[in-house]
């Protein structure tokens, strides 16, 4: 039996729960492969070329003083929200007496007239 | 990639977008009459943050909810501009909003969660919406952690006074 046959029998006797677990690991798997696609493996040769190109690249960033450098770290300021987004609109509302008697005292809450 | 629509039977899992979900706030508050609190209801578009592990090791019996937001609506009431969704909103450059992209299989449009807007929901009614065919998609592993990561990030941000001095 290959293991692909193995794996379609032990498919078969999974719950609907399990099935689910198996298809998440499924898409990590896809997703594993679309970023191994992404970023082909390079000869030897290749990567001599690209550390050559790299090294230059890092020795006139260098000459160049730090002010692009620090151009890029403002570009990944992150930011705070700015305003409040709306709430779900309202659908109901209701004011119904929670208790005869609160099981607390109430702390006084001092208002404007308090504080005059 | 980013979404999947799972059997209404699954059971509810990190990152299920689910919508018509009841929510409840205090409209008016009276200290001088504290035993009458006046709520209101809504139902709204959540997605579930409360993590994996604890749902499937039936640690809760609530899971933490954020509002989820039509993205184009927003923009059209003047809260964000459209240049913010596609800059930093969906760069999560943003604290406290997350973007999720459309999805024409899923019919979704793009959204944004509020992470300001958290409720906590009995799990039992997450259950029966989802049985109901409210659940429309469930953010798929490594963006439903980036997505956490980004709320747990929106919480435990220190801003210092001013930056570090450099020369």
């Amino acid at each position: 039996m290959t293991l692909q046959q193995t794996i379609v029998r032990d498919l078969a006797t999974l719950d609907e729960a399990e099935l689910d677990q198996v298809a998440q690991y499924l898409s990590l798997l896809k997703i594993r492969a679309q970023a191994r696609q992404q970023s082909p493996q390079s000869s030897p040769h290749e990567w001599e070329y690209l550390y050559r190109d790299a090294a230059e690249d890092d020795r006139s960033l260098a000459e160049a003083g730090m002010s692009d450098y620090a151009r890029i770290l403002d570009s990944d300021v992150m930011l705070d929200a700015w305003c409040e987004l709306p709430r779900p609109p309202v659908i109901g509302r209701v004011t119904p007496r929670l208790v005869e008697q609160l099981p607390f005292d109430i702390p006084h809450i001092p208002t404007e007239e308090d504080v005059a | 990639m980013i979404y999947r629509q799972p059997l209404p039977k699954a059971a509810v899992d990190q990152g299920d977008i689910i919508d018509g979900c009841p929510l409840f706030g205090i409209a008016e508050f009276d200290p001088i009459k504290p035993e009458y609190v006046t709520a209101e209801q809504s139902a709204a578009r959540v997605v579930v943050l409360t993590q994996t592990c604890d749902l499937a090791n039936q640690k809760v019996s609530h899971a933490i909810v954020s509002v989820v937001l039509d993205a184009e609506s927003l923009v059209a009431s003047g809260g964000v501009k459209a240049a913010d969704v596609r800059g930093p909103i969906r760069a999560g450059r943003v604290f406290g909003w997350y973007f999720l992209p459309k999805s024409d299989e899923l019919g979704l449009r793009e959204m944004i969660v509020d992470f300001r807007q958290l409720h906590t929901v009995r799990l039992d009614l997450l259950t029966a919406l989802c049985q109901s065919g409210k659940r429309l998609a469930r953010v798929e592993p490594l963006y439903r952690e980036h997505l956490n990561k980004h709320f747990a990030d929106s919480y435990s941000r220190i801003g210092l006074p001013e930056p570090y001095e450099t020369e």
